[in-house]
């Protein structure tokens, strides 16, 4: 028996405008149990790429499937019914809203578990359960990165985007956040990242994506690209 | 008292831009269909066209239903086909302040231009809390409009629709990304502004009288009572209602304004301006985060 593919992408093309395309032509598949992370530099269409994914932007050809079903262009929250939970780099908490109220809209398809997930997730991060009156807007980085994963775990999804999910951290935010990514794994979900750490996040992908503007340039395990010299040097900053 | 009808609009007014994105300029003649709508109903067979004669009691609830369609309708049938051809916001606007006017002058074609009063009886001033005068139908209007913007924040703060228009408000895309359909709160968002619309136009058409234009002068007072508050909290908005109202009402003490009644909304707009001057984000108004 084959793992199941959860999702296959295959040619999508997709930009912010008509005139400008970011992705022209991107391959990306993730198995059942697996993390795969996407790295590339600056304007490579990895962030693009996994909103297209999610159906915040509608691509303009290519298909995606989501377990054998066909899902492009279908909107964002549709995508959360099915499964799929997404944490963005960047607004990534709902700033005038309290922290439980922050997760309590995470679990918005989830109504009838609310509370026990709500009670799971603060045991799982204790440092939310303090802070459960506290509006996010005055919460840290680091601490918006956990609500925003919190938020994103509420609905119980089998699979996690994470847009850059250590951008901008302290490092030892960017520890945690990586510990946490590690627990989240171990539960059984499979994981989508696009990350700048890039060496960080491949020792713990099974496998992992090079894109470069806007297509595929090299795919591989996560070890085999970690320990590819020309990988090394062209995308991970030399040795 | 004029602070309250100012509060309760001015919510509505917030809500649907906060949610939608929407500048409603048709707020103002909102608040008078439902005034003319209550009035419709109450005033007895023959006096305009469609009176029905009913009681106060039956006219103003069912009112207040209609008011909750209408909105609802509004977004259906109008905002949703142009958002779906991603008419820009300016366009927007114009579509509102158009809506108002074909309301307004609908109204005047069918109660005409003199003002009518609600089949209610008329009453002396009193006094409440020692110090506060106003009839007892005022009085009354008063403490009903507490408890329905008791109500509004109860339901914004407690309720999963109304957590769900605050974070829309607050960021759509995360909101989508949490799962929760925007369109369908969109719907309830309306549903909900223009209810409450109805309502202050009852309350104002029962305190003073309903005429054509009631809803249209208030609008500008609306306006400034969600920029001192801060333009998309809807607490920010009843608190700018009754600093506004307030005002006003103070402000005819002065013999000058006494005089010369129009003077009031330009105390109201200064006011305001005083207030952006110092808080450009309004009383309640987050500031704007650049990371």
């Amino acid at each position: 028996m084959t793992t199941e593919r959860l999702i296959v992408v295959t040619g999508l093309r997709a930009g912010y405008t008509k005139e400008v395309e970011i992705l022209r032509g991107i391959d990306i598949e993730l198995d059942d149990h697996e993390v795969v992370t996407i790295i590339g530099p600056n304007g490579a269409g990895k962030s693009t790429l996994i909103k297209a994914i999610f159906g915040l932007l509608t691509p303009t050809a290519g298909s995606v499937l989501l377990r054998g079903e066909q899902v492009t262009g279908k909107k964002a929250h549709v995508m959360v019914g099915k499964g799929v939970g997404y944490v963005p780099q960047v607004k990534n908490v709902f700033e005038t809203l309290t922290v439980e109220e922050n997760l309590t809209m995470g679990a918005y398809l989830n109504r009838a578990n609310t509370a026990s997930q709500r009670d799971r997730l603060f045991e799982w991060f204790p440092m939310l359960a303090e802070r459960r009156t506290t509006r996010a807007g005055k919460l840290s980085g680091g601490q918006r990165q956990l609500v925003a994963m919190a938020r994103a775990l509420m609905a119980n999804p089998s699979i996690l985007l994470l847009d850059e999910p250590s951008a901008g951290l302290s490092p030892s935010n960017v520890d945690e956040i990586f510990n946490r990514i590690r627990e989240i794994k171990d539960r059984g979900v499979s994981i989508l990242m696009v990350e700048q750490n890039a060496r960080r996040a491949l020792a713990l992908s099974d496998r992992g994506y090079v894109l470069d503007q806007g297509t595929n340039a090299y795919t591989g395990t996560g070890r085999d690209l970690l320990h590819d010299p020309k990988i090394g040097d062209l995308y991970l900053g030399g040795r | 008292m004029l602070g309250a009808v100012i509060a309760l609009t001015a919510v509505g007014l917030s809500l649907i831009f906060g949610v939608t994105g929407i500048v409603n300029f048709a707020h103002g003649d909102l608040v008078t269909l439902g005034a003319v709508i209550a009035l419709v109903f109450a005033l007895p067979e023959g006096e305009v066209w469609g009176a029905q004669g009913l009681s106060m009691w039956i006219a103003v609830p069912l009112t207040v239903l209609i008011g909750f369609a209408v909105g609802a309708l509004l977004e259906l049938a109008l905002i949703r086909p142009l958002r779906r051809r991603q008419v820009g916001t300016v366009t927007m606007l114009v579509v509102t302040i158009g809506l108002g006017f074909i309301i307004r002058y609908g109204i005047l074609i069918w109660i005409g231009g003199s003002p009518y009063t609600y089949p209610v009886p008329i009453e002396i001033q009193g006094s409440y809390l020692g110090f506060i005068d106003m009839t007892a139908t005022e009085f009354r209007a008063v403490v009903l409009t507490l408890l329905i913007l008791v109500g509004v924040g109860l339901f914004l703060t407690k309720t999963r629709l109304g957590t769900a228009m605050r974070a829309i408000s607050d960021n759509e895309d995360l909101a989508e990304s949490s799962g929760i359909d925007a369109a369908g709160v969109y719907v309830a968002t309306w549903a909900l502004g223009i209810g409450l619309a109805f309502s202050g136009g009852i309350l104002q058409g029962i305190v003073t009288n309903v005429t054509w234009t009631m809803g249209f002068f208030l609008l500008l007072l609306m306006f400034a009572a969600v920029i001192v508050g801060g333009i998309g909290n809807p607490f920010g908005a009843m608190l700018g209602g009754f600093i506004i109202g307030l005002v006003i009402t103070l402000s005819t003490a002065l013999p000058v304004i006494s005089d010369n009644p129009d003077l009031r909304f330009a105390v109201a707009l200064g006011v305001m301006i005083l207030v952006l001057l110092f808080r450009p984000q309004g009383i309640l108004g987050s500031k704007e985060r650049v990371s």
